[in-house]
């Protein structure tokens, strides 16, 4: 064999160039080796892109065998949005410009499907430093990429599902204090995102002054473990001094080794329209049960007083009959007449209240409460003059109201009239209006020095219908009745303050 | 039937007031009526007498809605008045109101025997009277 006669013949010279050789074919093989059964695919490519070497794990992954591999290059295989990124790194690689690049790609697999690798290129230049090839390894990552895209997807979906519902999102670390808000959070309140810290105290001090009791005590029963999330809805002020109403759910999602919370997660929802919804729900029920209430009574109040009277007529008629004396027939007429009269009246008290609850097109024109004060008083000369009573009109001149003229007319009368008729024995009557204006509302205050009302005792009937309280011949437990209607159908009300022997102030809210 | 010496009326329609009076008379099922126009008429009568037995009325038929002083204030004036009372007094609740509250709350005096719906008529007088 010519090695062994090499080594025999010259021993010094040859034997080192033959251990060189052995060492370069033990090598060599070695390589071989590894390429050919390395758990990573990899393959010597030409200048061109032509696969010149490749191993077992390369065909496995792209499905191609080494033949068919040898008839392509990498650009066809590569998923066509990869290869310019690829293409670009190989051509720093060929300038010089770096010693190797590793880039994530995707090749197209035999079967259609799509892979994912992990791409390692460095080359190897001959001795005038012309490439001769590139030598690629190719890691499967196709199983952690799918994972990867699953996460990426979900937290895409994630994201859109919180942001497309205009959702904030808050990411608490309650031992530090700090809290990361999402620009939705800050942007729900009208700041941009670097206006607000991130600080817990950012949130709390918008909070409204009557919801910061429920929002730490529902925040605590979730720390303490009382609740499995933490569900508040308070207000907060935003930039511009408003308030949005924000329902504020969280979890602690980490907990420290004692048992404290140390992370919390959780969201911001804009539920104002929401609570205003509700609120206008809840007036409008209220608004109905109130008139579900008038009408119960009124209803009563009807039946009440028709008896009275058909009652009085069939008695009265029953003892005409027994009645022996021409005399006593005709006393009996005569109260027969008086039933006639009340029933009439009440029948028109009855069409008054109906014509008010059931004129719900209320014609409202610019009024000049002062002047109808005037025109009142006028209307009332000579109840005034016989009382020697004194009405001082302190409502200012420009104060204009919009109102239904009829209602203010009858409003005025009745109450004025009502402070003559009610007067002390021991003084004249003074009764004094003003004008002045609560949280926004128009409020007429007609006060007098009368005897007063006894507001524990007939304070819940004060408005009713049919209740006198002081035994007046002429009181007839209609005319409050009647104003508060009025009051109440033009969307105010009417309150009394009163004291027994002093006198009484009612309190009308014209809107 | 046994006739009662004194019934009392308090009710501020004069009208039903002269009718059951009339009534009254004619059945002759009573001796004498007294009359108030309201509850604290009525106890301005009867306190000063809680002990004259003859000046006390057997029977009292007060109305519910009348100023001053409506029947429920009467019944719990009259209520606590009832120890003193010399003579045991049989009262009505006689009213034009059929409200369930009102019949439930008269219901619940012991002192009331019977809430009478208004009119009232030979039968009704019968049995307030003639009991």
């Amino acid at each position: 064999m010519e090695s062994g006669y090499n080594y025999t013949d010259q021993k010094g010279e040859k034997s080192r160039e033959r251990l060189i050789q052995d060492e370069l074919k033990i090598s060599e093989e070695r390589f071989r080796g590894a390429f050919e059964y390395s758990a990573i695919g990899m393959a010597i490519v030409s200048p061109e892109g032509r696969w010149i070497k490749v191993n077992k794990r390369l065909c496995d992954f792209t499905g191609y065998s080494q033949e068919e591999l040898y008839a392509i290059t990498f650009q066809d295989i590569t998923y066509p949005d990869d290869l310019e990124a690829d293409l670009l790194l190989l051509h720093e690689l060929v300038a010089g410009k770096r010693a190797y690049y590793q880039i994530e790609k995707r090749y197209f697999h035999k079967n259609g499907g799509i892979v994912w690798g992990l791409l390692n290129v460095s080359l190897v230049r001959d001795e005038e430093g012309k490439v001769l090839h590139f030598v690629s390894q190719i890691e499967d990552i196709t199983d952690r990429k799918i994972v990867e895209e699953a996460y990426k997807e979900s937290e895409q979906r994630w994201q859109f599902a919180l942001e497309g519902s205009g959702d904030g999102i808050w990411d608490w670390n309650v031992q530090t204090g700090e809290v990361y808000y999402s620009a939705q959070c800050k942007a729900m309140l009208g700041f941009t995102d670097n206006e607000i810290g991130n600080s817990s105290t950012e949130w709390d001090k918008r909070v409204h002054p009557d919801d910061i009791d429920s929002y730490f005590a529902d925040m605590h029963a979730h720390f303490m473990g009382k609740t499995a999330l933490y569900i508040n809805e308070h207000r907060v002020m935003c930039k511009d001094g408003s308030y949005k109403w924000v329902l504020d759910r969280g979890k602690v999602i980490t907990w420290t080794k004692e048992g404290k919370p140390l992370r919390v997660l959780g969201t911001h929802a804009d539920i104002s329209e929401a609570k205003e919804k509700e609120l206008q729900l809840k007036q409008t029920l209220d608004i109905i049960s109130e008139q579900n209430k008038r009408l119960t009574n009124f209803a009563h109040i009807v039946s009440h007083n028709l008896r009275t009277h058909t009652g009085n007529l069939e008695m009265l008629l029953y003892i005409i009959d027994e009645a022996k004396t021409e005399t006593e027939k005709q006393e009996l007429m005569e109260h027969l007449k008086k039933v006639s009269a009340q029933l009439s009246e009440t029948m028109q008290h009855l069409n008054d209240v109906i014509f008010i609850q059931a004129n719900i097109k209320k014609q409202r024109i610019l009024l000049h409460l002062r002047e109808y004060i005037h025109k009142a008083t006028e209307a009332m000369a000579g109840e005034i003059s016989l009382h020697k009573a004194l009405i001082i009109n302190n409502v200012p001149a420009e104060v204009a109201i919009n109102y239904s003229p009829a209602y203010l007319e009858s409003i005025l009368l009745n109450c004025l009239s009502n402070a003559i008729k009610y007067r002390h024995p021991g003084r004249f009557p003074v009764v004094e209006v003003s004008y002045h204006e609560e949280e926004g509302r128009k409020v007429l205050e007609i006060t007098d020095n009368g005897i007063g009302i006894n507001l524990a005792r007939y304070g819940q009937k004060l408005f009713g219908m049919y209740n006198t309280f002081h035994g007046n011949a002429d009181a007839k437990g209609v005319g409050l009745f009647i104003t508060k209607n009025q009051v109440e159908a033009m969307g105010g009300k009417i309150e009394v303050i009163s004291e027994v022997d002093k006198g009484a102030t009612f309190k009308i809210f014209l809107s | 039937m046994s006739k009662k010496q004194m019934a009392c009326i308090i009710d501020d329609d004069q009208v039903y007031v002269f009718g059951v009076k009339k009534l009254i008379q004619h059945y002759d099922f009573c001796s004498d009526v007294i009359t108030f126009k309201n509850g604290e008429e009525a106890l301005d009568y009867l306190d000063p007498r809680k002990e004259c037995k003859d000046l006390l009325p057997e029977v009292i038929m007060v109305d519910i809605n009348m100023p001053v002083m409506d029947g429920w204030e009467f019944l719990d004036a009259f209520v606590k008045m009832t120890p003193a009372l010399s003579r045991k007094i049989t009262v009505y609740v006689v009213s034009s109101s059929i409200r369930e509250d009102d019949r439930e709350k008269a219901r619940k005096y012991t002192e009331v025997t019977d809430y009478i719906v208004k009119p009232v008529n030979f039968e009704n007088l019968k049995q307030i009277l003639c009991a």
